[in-house]
């Protein structure tokens, strides 16, 4: 027997508020995400304007950013960092937690100890020894001495992905023993197909590192030539700068977002399966 | 003998466990022998003896310690703050003064929760690690021992060849491996050996030299990062002879018994099939050293050297005192003797606190919100929320947050629509006020970090049983109940140790503060170097790499390393990814 609803139940009222609130909450995550947008379009060459969103709009300040200033130098170096590191680191990251997850020694223990406690240091403190050290090799100034010192913490950073690789059944790595197979093939053949969802958001993670890294960048990389986006982007916001290219940033801001809000966007279903099941148990 | 099961473990409810260790005197003094009596007692009282005398020299002098730190600070604190000797804001006293007497109160309880347990053990004929030192130490000893027996007797069995091979691996790493054709591992430790040996000629033994002296010619930071190199590879050297010796004697043994020795081929296999790990861990393990363990431990020395002092006044080798030297601990009672130091301290100790705190909470609990709204049946369109929720966490940070920061500055739009609309007179000075400066800090933090949890949340809320719903619905449960019994319960389950990790991850979060405040607003007082929104790492960053005090941001290092790295492995070793690893499938 269904009882007659009243139009106003209570049912049709949270309905009513809860569509309303997230509307809210959406607007207000995306507000400054388009009024960055809307600034980079600005015809006002100063930052301090007379409305919240300006208004005229004009295709200058990404003309000008290319042309006047060497950001397409910059996000070519931050590109070409991301897209090695986010294989190499992968690779390696990877590699580690298959082994930390498959095999039996007796260092394990301590290795996955050690990773733990290094990790918790804060990294900025051992920068000089880390200068040093890369003017040793002679790699200050060049884009591949953060790429050098990306991929040589790719074996810490394994507690997620060792965390999903714990999940995965050993029975399966026990039947292709028992076909024949060794453990690289094990490795290349079986787990990577199967670690897709982990694989993918270690490398989304490493393709995003050199995008937001400051502190190092911003210590080795000096000459104007070689900065990141990150470094060069940073310094125009500087007091002194904002004025003048305030609305440079903003299209700056916009070209760098574009492709990685893109990526994350087609790849969400792989990153929530990647978090949720790494994370919890890590 | 049957061991009676712990009454720990069959404690039910969290009162019980909590008043465990005092219920537990109503017959502790009629079972006991005297030992135990007297650490009872001494547990009760505040110094926490109780361990130590049951034996856990380690554990039992870390308490002790701990303890009188604890109280030793609190007091000296308190008499400053009301003294007004020591400048820090009410607010920050009672942040300091809480944490440090929750931990007298917890090492309190924990060493008494110890001393009754132990007694227990005692009591039911149980062992338990005694001293960890000490059992380390026994431990090697005896495991030298057998393998020196081991040793005699294979000498004695073994051929002429094989004692022949077992002499000179002491000398020569390798040649037994080599005599025996197991030429890979031989080749490997002979050519390890000749490397060191022309290492230690050509550089290593000046390299340690200049190490103790530090005096030099070089630049400033030279001998002590080669110093570093140079003990780990000794370190190293030392830990593949003991690898070659043990090598050697296995090959030995196995001819006395008769057994096949590998063939070179066998030995290739090995190193991608039982050995796969050894090859895949070099390039990890190699990398990590270089860029993460060697600069660690520069920083460590560099905190008991005047470094920052030769690199501000420049190395010089004429004038007096122009030598980077070794100078002990004297940048600890720098921080904790100067005032102005341990005001700086004390602040920022207590924002860092407060603001990993919060923005852990703010993120975990509007994440969770979030999700159950967004997983409400209904609201239509999930999907396109979820995205335009993503979007603002795929954003660098840097970007957002520069943003966030831009918005918000005297001239910026926030303010002029304000100034618009009507509801201001005058521009809001948002970063220039301490109180706003830091609302605002948290406020964007969650703008940044409830996305993410978003995403956890949702993907966690799939895993939990729809049956447990359905069930309760048939019970007729409200939402409410459903949630506070059903929902909020497995999410904490699942979530807890990545709770924690994000707060000590907080602790360390350098981008939000960084990029929106740079530590500002400064402070008033002339003496401290800390701003008003600076956390320990921000400020680490400021002392660091703006003002060039390096020994007092290493030093302040150390002492945050050893509070994080101790959570965390704590967290970690109680964690069930640790504990049940093996049997989680």
């Amino acid at each position: 027997m269904k009882k007659k609803k009243p139009f106003f139940s209570k049912k049709r009222f949270d309905a009513i508020f809860s569509n309303l609130l997230v509307v809210v909450l959406v607007l207000i995550w995306l507000i400054p995400v388009i009024w960055i947008i809307a600034s980079s379009f600005s015809t006002q060459k100063y930052f301090n304007s007379p409305t919240f969103f300006p208004t005229e709009y004009t295709f200058d300040n990404y003309i000008r950013l290319f042309k006047e200033t060497l950001f397409a130098k910059w996000l070519l170096n931050t590109f070409i960092i991301a897209l090695i590191n986010c294989f190499a680191t992968t690779f390696f990251t990877i590699l580690t937690s298959y082994v930390l997850s498959r095999f039996r020694f007796k260092m394990r223990k301590v290795y996955m100890n050690i990773s733990l406690v290094l990790g918790m240091f804060p990294g900025f403190m051992s920068m000089v020894a880390v200068y040093f050290i890369l003017s040793q090799l002679n790699l200050i100034n060049s884009i591949w001495s953060l790429l050098v010192y990306y991929v040589c913490g790719a074996g810490l950073g394994f507690f997620i992905s060792k965390g999903y690789f714990d999940t995965i059944s050993y029975e399966i790595d026990e039947a292709a023993f028992l076909e024949g197979a060794n453990h690289l093939q094990i490795f290349f053949k079986i787990f990577l197909p199967l670690a897709k969802p982990i694989i993918i958001y270690t490398a989304l993670l490493a393709f995003m590192a050199p995008w937001a890294d400051y502190i190092l960048a911003g210590l080795i990389l000096t000459k104007d030539d070689t900065k990141t986006v990150a470094v060069g982007l940073y310094e125009w916001m500087d007091s002194a700068k904002i004025n003048t290219y305030f609305t440079l940033f903003a299209a700056g801001s916009v070209i760098v977002a574009v492709p990685i809000v893109t990526l994350y966007l087609s790849l969400q279903k792989f990153f929530i399966h990647g978090i949720s099941s790494g994370a919890v148990k890590g | 003998m049957e061991i009676k099961k712990l009454s720990l473990s069959e404690r039910p409810t969290k009162i019980k466990k909590f008043l465990y260790p005092f219920t537990y005197f109503k017959n502790a003094f009629v079972s006991h022998k005297i030992r135990e009596k007297i650490a009872l007692i001494f547990a009760i009282a505040p110094l926490n003896l109780g361990v130590l005398i049951m034996g856990e020299i380690e554990l039992g002098i870390i308490f002790v310690l701990v303890m009188f730190g604890a109280i030793f600070g609190f007091s000296t604190i308190t008499k400053m703050y009301f003294t007004n000797s020591l400048n820090i804001s009410l607010f920050t006293y009672l942040v300091i003064a809480f944490i440090l007497v929750a931990l007298i109160l917890f090492i309190y309880f924990a060493s008494l929760n110890r001393t009754v347990d132990n007694c227990e053990k005692v009591k039911n004929g149980i062992n338990y690690k005694k001293s960890y030192i000490f059992h380390f130490f026994v431990n090697i000893v005896k495991k030298i021992s057998a393998w020196f027996k081991d040793f005699q007797k294979q000498f004695r069995l073994a051929d002429k060849k094989g004692k022949t091979a077992l002499g000179l691996s002491f000398f020569v790493f390798g040649v037994p491996q080599i005599m025996y054709r197991n030429l890979i591992k031989g080749i490997l430790f002979l050519s390890i050996q000749m490397l060191v040996i022309f290492y230690l000629i050509a550089r290593g033994v000046a390299d340690i030299q200049n190490f103790f002296i530090l005096k030099n010619e070089f630049k400033f930071q030279e001998p002590i990062v080669f110093g570093v190199v140079a003990f780990l590879i000794i370190a190293f050297a030392l830990y593949i002879y003991f690898v070659s010796l043990n090598s050697s004697l296995n090959i030995v043994k196995n001819i006395n018994q008769n057994k096949e020795i590998e063939t070179v081929k066998q030995e290739g296999v090995s190193l991608i099939e039982s050995k796969f790990y050894i090859t895949a861990l070099i390039v990890p393990v190699l990398g990590a050293i270089i860029f993460t363990v060697i600069p660690l431990l520069f920083m460590i020395f560099i905190a008991f050297s005047n470094y920052s002092r030769v690199v501000a006044e420049g190395y010089s080798s004429t004038a007096a005192n122009g030598f980077l030297e070794w100078i002990g601990f004297d940048t600890f009672t720098r921080v904790f003797n100067e005032t102005a130091n341990l005001q700086d301290l004390l602040s920022v100790f207590a924002w860092t606190m407060i603001w990993a705190l919060l923005a852990t909470f703010t993120c975990y609990f509007g994440g969770l919100f979030l999700a159950l709204l967004l997983n409400k049946k209904c609201i239509k369109g999930k999907t396109i929320y979820r995205s335009l929720f993503v979007i603002s966490m795929a954003l660098p940070q840097f970007v957002s947050l520069l943003v966030m920061k831009s918005m918000f500055l005297n001239e910026g739009p926030i303010n002029m629509l304000l100034l618009n609309m009507g509801w201001i007179s005058e521009s809001i000075k948002w970063w220039q006020d301490e109180f706003l400066a830091r609302f605002l800090i948290v406020t964007i933090n969650m703008w940044v970090g409830i996305p993410y949890y978003m995403l956890l949340m949702s993907g966690l809320l799939i895993n939990i049983p729809s049956h447990y719903y359905e069930a309760a619905t048939i019970e007729g449960a409200t939402r409410g109940q459903q949630f506070r019994k059903i929902t909020m319960p497995s999410i904490l389950f699942m979530t807890t140790p990545m709770l924690i990790a994000s707060f000590v991850s907080n602790i360390n979060n350098f981008n939000v503060i960084w990029f929106l405040t740079n530590g500002g607003p400064a402070n008033e007082s002339v003496a401290g170097t800390a701003g008003k929104t600076d956390i320990l790492i921000t400020w680490l960053y400021q002392l660091t790499m703006k003002r060039g005090d390096y020994n007092f941001g290493a030093a302040i290092g150390i002492i945050m390393f050893i509070i994080s790295a101790t959570l965390s492995l704590i967290i970690f070793r109680k964690s069930k990814s640790y504990t049940e690893e093996d049997t989680y499938q």
